[in-house]
């Protein structure tokens, strides 16, 4: 038995991982979640818009990251039609009308809030940093109507947006691709308030803006999601995968442990037979 | 072609908007201000055209391996057929429809899914593998590395705060100074880079051989 | 004078002036016959190696310039010029050493560009009649479908050398550790931070930051391309100077630095 597993130790692990992270999220274990620092300031941003504030939001990330980017943009969505603020949704990335559209479906606006007025959808821009700078420089000069045909001048929502300058806060929630970017297409040039939403890897690269003030709060991956979903009181999709992350991490330092384990009792046992036993 | 097409044209063509847009960042002019928002709007036709011509190229490519009768050319026949109909489907009737969006849900949008979490997998075969407390570097490595994973476990942060923020110094002090070196180590080679460029000392990406002038 | 500049800006101008001179002036010097001795940079040698290993073992090499969804119109084309820099070379050494080469873009707008690169390789190792139009295969424009066919290329294949520099992102650990996996000489590199960690976990060798970009000038062995990476290090070592003084500057409770950074 022993002899099968070393021999195919890379199918047994990937087997494991597999049983882990698929129990929890099937019969969900309950384990408690902490509120990060990050995650409440956040949250407290974008509880500080007044009513009929400006913000933009960047949907820029394909169905591959959903796992992670879906529940921040759903939680987002959430708190911002709580706000009475209005919304004035794009994509940088090409999968972003799915990705809105799936997003929107999961965190359905209330009946008092109408689309044209408190929110809009303009749908994909393409030309990456270009598209960037020319949305926030003359919105409407980059787009004529919204991601569903409608003519910008027939969206009461479009009459107060021309610039960033009318805007009070950018979010983004992307998979990563363009998160710099922003920073100096939006904090760099307009000085406004940035919230970066990406996947948890690229939370590390974020730190030295966020010390630097050029990005105000990040919201970690799919666990900042679940945060956060729990300090607004609105669960989602977030809050049910915490315990399949908890467990895989927990798996990954027992790996981490049990790799080294056996490396040093190998490296061991060849200092030995080199020594002759001695 | 003569060099003169295929080298120095485009170089002086990338030298001209280089400078402009270089102003344009630098410089409190309108005049450079609107040149800037001009070319960032050709900017964005130009990419919107490389969306096209993605697809041609794969029609392209995929239909002469075809053709040729090619090593797995039903490969080829499967992609183009597929390619084809949720052309039709998105552009024909709309990406709202429901058939394009049960396509775009269910076969689109798992298959990625699915090969982002193939990452899951190599992550932990990679972790088995390499993370060995080799020498005095890799320990302190692997023990920084832990610290930050149960810093992003959420039930261990929860039963003990203290780890969030040890694991949140390891982060923004010696990861974001590191990060910091990387950024700008980075920044002086591309601008290094673009300065080759410029002056035609580097030309493999415009088909020549990395030593050779244009 | 100042108000010749946008907001913030004039520093950063006349720091970028400071940047190209100092690059030139060590550029031109070299040229001139005084060349600098730069350290050997292990995962570029190796490519060498690597190449040389995949032609004894009868095996192909596989190159490939990374992706990013905007391609060459976003922030990321310098590594990805640097890719191609990089492929240029390898394609050239292919060519003399009549290795199979498959070069796999991510990009359709720079197929032409490879194609044209790829050829005049074969034609400048004098072997243009070996040259194949297939050796540039196209696995598409989208991060995950362009990784999965890299996964499969390096299945099926099993090249003896993978090489890659450019700007991957979430696609880098899968790119990595399919190459690991099938024995390749993996040597992958990227100037995005987040992704570096991966190649240096799972690759043979890893070029980090602006290694990439030296790596055209380093592989060509041009003196005056030697003498611009010099001219780098001079830059860092200004950098340096300048972030010391700042921290004792402003730690004496003086703005000076930061107000003249912020100019």
């Amino acid at each position: 038995m022993s002899k099968w597993i070393r021999s195919n130790s890379v199918a047994v692990i990937y087997a494991v991982l597999f049983l882990i992270t698929a129990l929890p999220i099937l019969s969900p274990l309950g384990l408690p979640i902490s509120i990060g620092p990050t995650t409440r300031k956040f949250a407290s941003i974008i509880d500080s818009l007044k009513k009929d504030d400006i913000v933009f939001v960047d949907i820029n990330f394909s169905p591959g990251s959903w796992a992670e980017n879906g529940p921040q943009l759903a939680v987002i969505m959430k708190h911002l039609w709580t706000k009475g603020v209005k919304v004035l949704f794009f994509s940088l990335a090409v999968d972003g009308p799915q990705m809105y559209m799936k997003a929107i479906g999961q965190a359905t606006p209330p009946p008092s809030l109408k689309y044209g007025v408190d929110w809009v959808y303009l749908g994909y821009l393409s030309g990456a940093e270009t598209a960037a700078a020319a949305i926030t420089k003359d919105t409407w000069s980059l787009v004529k109507s919204d991601y569903f045909g409608t003519p910008l001048q027939n969206l009461p929502i479009m009459q107060k947006i021309r610039t960033a300058e009318d805007a009070q806060l950018l979010i983004v929630v992307t998979s990563g691709e363009m998160s710099w970017m922003w920073v100096r297409q939006w904090y760099e040039r307009y000085r406004k308030t940035y919230l970066l939403a990406p996947i948890s890897i690229m939370v590390p690269s974020g730190a030295p803006y966020q010390q630097a003030g050029q990005i105000a709060a990040i919201l970690a991956g799919s666990r900042g999601a679940a945060e956060y979903e729990v300090l607004i009181a609105k669960p989602g999709e977030g809050a049910t995968v915490t315990d399949a992350l908890t467990m895989q991490l927990l798996y990954l330092m027992c790996l981490i442990i049990i790799g080294n384990v056996i490396f040093y009792t190998q490296r061991k046992g060849r200092r030995t037979s080199a020594t002759g036993g001695i | 072609m003569s060099i003169v097409y295929r080298r120095t044209i485009p170089l002086a063509i990338t030298v001209v908007f280089l400078v402009l847009m270089v102003c344009e960042y630098f410089f409190a002019s309108p005049v450079l201000k609107n040149v800037g928002l001009e070319m960032q709007s050709w900017a964005v036709l130009i990419s919107a055209f490389a969306v096209g011509l993605g697809v041609i190229t794969i029609l392209r490519h995929h239909g002469m391996r075809i053709a040729k009768r090619s090593e797995d050319w039903p490969m080829s026949a499967w992609l183009m057929a597929t390619m084809v109909l949720f052309m039709v489907l998105g552009i024909g009737f709309g990406q709202n429809n429901p058939m394009f969006k049960w396509i775009y849900d269910n076969v689109y949008g798992s298959l990625s899914s699915a090969t982002y979490s193939i990452l899951g997998l190599f992550i932990t075969s990679a972790a088995f593998r390499a993370f060995r407390a080799r020498n005095l570097d890799a320990a302190v490595l692997l023990i920084a590395g832990f610290i930050i994973l149960m810093g992003a476990t959420p039930t261990i942060a929860a039963l003990w705060e203290g780890l969030r923020y040890l694991s949140g110094w390891v982060m923004d002090v010696p990861t974001a100074a590191t990060g910091r070196v990387i950024v700008i180590g980075a920044a002086l080679g591309l601008i290094t880079l673009a300065l080759r460029i410029i002056i035609a000392k580097e030309t493999g990406f415009l088909g020549g051989g990395s030593g050779e002038a244009a | 004078m100042l108000e010749l500049f946008s907001k913030g800006r004039a520093f950063a101008f006349f720091f970028l002036m400071l940047v190209l001179v100092v690059v030139y002036f060590m550029l031109r010097r070299a040229e001139k016959g005084k060349v600098p001795e730069i350290r050997r940079v292990a995962a570029l040698d190796a490519i060498d190696e690597a190449v040389g290993r995949a032609t004894e073992l009868g095996k192909a090499v596989l190159v490939h310039m990374g992706y990013t969804d905007a391609g060459v119109r976003g922030e990321h084309a310098g590594a990805i010029l640097a890719g191609m820099s990089i492929m240029a070379h390898v394609a050239e050494m292919c060519a003399r050493l009549g290795t199979k080469i498959t070069v796999a873009p991510a990009y359709p707008e720079l197929l032409p560009y490879v194609h044209e690169t790829v050829k005049s390789a074969y034609q400048r190792g004098g072997k243009l009649e070996e040259y194949k139009e297939d050796s540039v295969v196209f696995l598409g424009n989208q991060q995950w479908p362009w990784a999965t066919g890299i996964m499969g290329t390096l299945e099926r294949e099993k090249p003896g050398a993978h090489i890659g520099v450019g700007p991957y992102h979430g696609e880098s650990l899968i790119v990595a550790e399919s190459g690991a996996r099938v024995g390749a000489i993996t040597i992958l590199g990227t100037h995005r931070k987040s992704q570096i960690p991966f190649f240096v976990a799972a690759c043979d060798y890893a070029l980090i930051g602006e290694e990439c970009y030296a790596a055209g000038a380093y592989l060509s062995k041009d003196p005056a391309q030697i003498g611009s990476i010099a001219g780098q290090d001079w830059l860092k070592i200004i950098t340096i100077a300048l972030m010391v003084l700042g921290t004792i500057v402003t730690s004496l409770g003086s703005g000076v630095l930061s107000d003249l950074l912020k100019m």
